[in-house]
């Protein structure tokens, strides 16, 4: 009997902690005292995580070169052994180009578009199921990375950065429920905000004029604010798979697929100075299709010309 | 519980905490992030009761709110998961020779914090698709379920080896 009271007591002293932290969060959303304990809790966990990170990285070339090691078994022994070394660097080589190919996308679209980039790789995601729809950088104030920075990847745009530490960066993706976007339809100039709504794969996109037109396949970018915070103008965001009609509304609505595959993030960048032109159209990736005729004055046809 | 158990426990959270978005998000297996942190809570509370539960809880939910990227209201875990804690410590504690108890409690406390986690996103008045909320659901457990496999027997074993029970434990246990 004694020890189920020393339980509820237990429970009750936890609930009250815990009530009393989201006072305090709600009381001074992002100062102050939970501030504090955030961006600590960050500091300490942060490390960790990138050795986790490095860990599981060496686990699956390890897995990889396992592989190897069970086919070459039949070889002769010295051979054998050296077979596995060329093998391991050929698998490493592999990870090399893929990470090259990478850099390479990233720098295309920074070197088009006049961006002055960070790159990053993407050290933790959030789980889906957590209702966070954020991923967090290895670099942070250090590297010259403050909030509301643009953070793309060689396809297109990825979010923007909310909170900084010295070493690390949060960023919340286009799916997260609180991402708005103030968009344009490419090649127009039909403004409007895409906006997440818990899905990686379908974006909402909604017009201002209820009379623009839309049509399945349309290609959106950034509009860009003042200043390029949150968002620089130009970068690509995704494609329109289809459009919502809603008669006696104020706004149109279309689903947006995103150019870029948010569950499955490695190397980003972040845009730390936006450009002095506005790229407009250059940066969407070429037509997938060749135009007709009637249609071929498109904009957007042939980027990397410029 | 002795110090070693307390120092066992929240290392375990600790590393469950780390790996979760740094190891099992990154393997995109289709529906939910296998939920890690969750099953170590359960495993703790099927093993010591109620009260270790939701300590436990309560830890887990405080790291999994602020560590990045964890970016929710701070607090709001720490409520649920000290709940589910002490629930399963209440309902399903005590030495247990089969797989199968742990295995359908972690599956079952981890549908059941997606779904209180889903309620309070909505009550907040987050602008949410629940389009693929059954799909989460169901691998959310099954996921749970096969994780709780392998953190039982590992956080059973670390409480046989860390000291001897004491008596409080074994009147807990009853």
């Amino acid at each position: 009997m004694k020890d189920s009271t020393r339980i509820r007591t237990v429970l009750s002293v936890l609930m009250l902690l815990s009530l009393t932290l989201v006072a305090l969060e709600l009381r001074n959303s992002g100062f102050g005292f939970t501030n504090s304990i955030r961006i600590n809790t960050a500091n300490i966990v942060s490390p960790f995580q990138k050795s986790a990170r490095s860990f599981t990285d060496s686990i699956q070339n390890f897995g990889s070169t396992w592989r190897e090691i069970n086919t070459a078994r039949e070889l002769v022994k010295d051979l054998e052994s050296e077979n596995l070394e060329l093998k391991e660097k050929l698998g490493n080589t592999d990870e090399v180009r893929r990470r090259a190919a990478e850099l390479d996308a990233l720098l295309k679209i920074a070197g088009l578009g006049t961006y002055e980039i960070v790159p990053a790789r993407v050290i933790a995601i959030g789980a889906g199921q957590d209702y966070s729809w954020t991923v967090s950088l290895d670099v942070g104030t250090i590297d010259g990375i403050t909030e509301d920075m643009t953070v793309i990847s060689g396809q297109g745009l990825v979010g923007r950065t909310i909170s900084v530490t010295e070493s690390t960066t949060l960023v919340a993706l286009l799916a997260d429920p609180s991402s708005k976007v103030g968009a344009r339809i490419g090649g127009k100039s039909e403004l409007g905000f895409v906006s997440g709504n818990g899905l990686p794969g379908e974006l909402e996109f909604e017009i201002f004029d209820p009379l623009a037109e839309i049509n399945q396949g349309d290609r959106i970018v950034t509009w860009g604010s003042n200043g390029g915070k949150p968002f620089v103008s130009g970068v690509p965001i995704g494609e329109v798979i289809s459009v919502k009609s809603s008669p006696g509304l104020l706004t149109k609505s279309a689903k947006v697929k995103p150019y870029v595959k948010l569950s499955t993030l490695d190397l980003v960048s972040v845009i730390v100075e936006s450009p002095r032109i506005d790229p407009r159209d250059s940066l969407l990736p070429p037509m997938p299709f060749v135009p007709t005729p009637t249609n071929s004055s498109s904009p957007a046809a042939t980027p990397g010309q410029n | 519980m002795n110090v070693y158990k307390y120092v066992a426990l929240s290392i375990t959270i600790f590393v469950a905490v780390i790996f979760q978005p740094t190891f099992f998000a990154r393997l995109s297996l289709p529906g939910a992030t296998p939920d890690l942190v969750i099953v170590v809570v359960s495993c703790w509370a099927i093993t010591k009761g109620p009260a270790v539960g939701a300590i436990a809880g309560f830890i887990a939910g405080f790291l999994i709110d602020v560590a990045p990227p964890g970016n929710q209201l701070m607090g709001i875990a720490s409520i649920l998961l000290a709940l589910i804690g002490y629930g399963i410590g209440i309902i399903g504690s005590g030495p247990s020779k089969s797989l199968l108890r742990p295995l359908v409690i972690s599956s079952v406390a981890a549908t059941t914090f997606f779904l209180l986690r889903t309620i309070w996103a909505v009550f907040a008045g987050n602008d949410l698709s629940l389009v693929n909320f059954s799909t989460i659901f169901l691998t959310q457990g099954i996921y749970a379920g096969g994780l709780a496999i392998f953190v039982y027997p590992t956080i059973a074993l670390l409480d046989r080896r860390l000291g001897p029970v004491s008596r409080s434990d074994e009147l807990r246990m009853q």
